[in-house]
């Protein structure tokens, strides 16, 4: 019986039991047509590394130290207290007073938008929403109404996580073949961010849909919205209250989940 | 220096490197490469303790940007293929994709790479920086027993795709 491919790659990276590689070696004595596949397979290794480092880069070193540090971060107090001239600081704190409010005014349910608009009467009269803040610069809306989407692995177990609740949209959540989840963001801005065993979908608010594929094969797959969940696959089943549509897709309104 | 602190150094010492080298490799774009290997460290540190198999856990953030990013790539061209069609307008020099792996003595490898599936090529470039058939299987959601054999055929890919490679420009 000669070797096959699997044995004879694992020879060469040294992936073998003790035991194995005793019987792999005392074939390997005998057989001519093995040790040549063995000899190819070396042959082809480095080959291969030598092709590689073809592309390789010079890259800036880079320590630990200076990673840590970008995880810490730094207080932006003491960024602030830094800048020595006072027109720069003055600026710095008028900047950063104007990015907080930016990001106040933009965040979902946020109260101060209801009150901007009552100041400057856009609340009361429709006619005013057509003007101001509200029309987009012209790039935004190209990228906006583009798709955005993502694909990862399954794992053992993996966890889908809506952080926003939206006003609207939907989601489409569909088994596949293919051997991974993959997730798109139709007609709206979303943002992804995966971990080894989760993926946290953050939109900003406005209504989304989405689709998700999940591989027939994945073990256990969970789809939370805020903190309920809205769909389980576990092995062959799925749980949602959701009815499959004659193409067997479930689709979850966003902003009625459990309710 | 907590314990935490020192698993994250050694973690460091052991894996910054190839992790770099292999997204290096995998993308063709040393700038992004870096970024995504010192972002995937970040993610580690802030996580607070260590993963069961932080090898793993490295290599699938590290793809996992890797994708975010192709995938912002990709939507970018696709929006500006639109634009020049509505508008007919010329590049700006320098922004042709990949236009940073397209020169140099490994231009004929890199055309190669880029046409190896991307399992194939994370494979090929994982067993590369050395990392186990363990990590390997763990980082890519991989039988680990299947391994060898998935190797042996992205090789034969890899070396297939160069020799029919040509160096014409």
């Amino acid at each position: 019986m000669h070797l096959d491919q699997e044995q004879i790659q694992r020879s060469l990276h040294g992936e073998l039991g003790l035991p194995e590689r005793e019987r792999i070696a005392r074939h390997l004595a005998e057989c001519g047509p093995c040790r040549d596949l063995l000899d190819q397979a070396r042959h082809d290794e480095e080959r291969i590394r030598e092709l590689l480092r073809q592309v390789d880069h010079d890259m800036p070193a880079v320590s630990a130290a200076a990673i840590a540090e970008r995880s810490r971060g730094r207080s932006v107090f003491r960024e602030w207290m830094r800048i020595e001239s006072p027109r720069l600081r003055l600026a710095a704190a008028i900047l950063l007073i104007l990015t907080a409010a930016g990001v106040a005014y933009t965040a979902p349910g946020s109260p101060l938008r209801g009150w901007i608009d009552r100041i400057i009467g856009r609340g009361a009269a429709p006619v005013a929403s057509t003007v101001g803040t509200d029309v987009p610069s012209p790039a935004a809306p190209v990228v906006d109404s583009d798709s955005a989407g993502i694909s990862v692995p399954p794992g053992e177990r993996f966890t889908i996580q809506f952080v926003s609740t939206q006003t609207g949209g939907s989601v489409t959540i569909s088994l596949s073949d293919g051997p991974e989840i993959v997730v798109r963001a139709l007609l709206g801005d979303a943002t992804f961010r995966a971990d080894p065993d989760r993926l946290t979908i953050m939109s900003d608010g406005d209504p989304t849909d989405y689709e998700i594929a999940i591989p027939l094969g994945a073990p256990r797959v969970e789809v939370v919205l805020g903190g309920e969940r809205i769909l389980l696959k576990e092995g062959d089943r799925v749980l949602t209250y959701a009815s499959p549509d004659p193409k067997g897709r479930y689709v979850i309104p966003l902003s009625q989940a459990g309710s | 220096m907590n314990r935490f602190q020192e698993e994250f150094e050694a973690l460091f010492d052991g894996h910054f490197q190839r992790l770099r080298r292999y997204l290096d490799r995998l993308s063709g774009d040393p700038d992004q490469a870096d970024d995504m290997a010192q972002e995937a460290f970040i993610r580690l540190y802030r996580r607070g303790s260590r993963p069961d198999m932080p090898e793993a856990w490295l290599i699938a953030v590290a793809t996992n940007l890797f994708r975010n990013a192709r995938s912002k790539q990709t939507r970018r061209e696709r929006l500006l293929a639109k634009w020049r069609e509505s508008d007919s307008v010329t590049d700006p020099p320098g922004s042709a994709t990949g236009g940073l792996s397209g020169r140099g003595p490994g231009r004929r490898v890199r055309a190669a790479l880029d046409r190896v599936p991307e399992r194939e090529r994370r494979l090929l470039l994982l067993q590369a920086e050395g990392y186990s058939y363990r990590e390997i299987a763990a980082a890519l959601n991989l039988n680990e027993a299947s391994v060898g054999t998935l190797l042996a055929r992205a090789k034969r890919v890899f070396i297939d795709l160069y020799e029919e490679t040509t160096d014409a420009p």
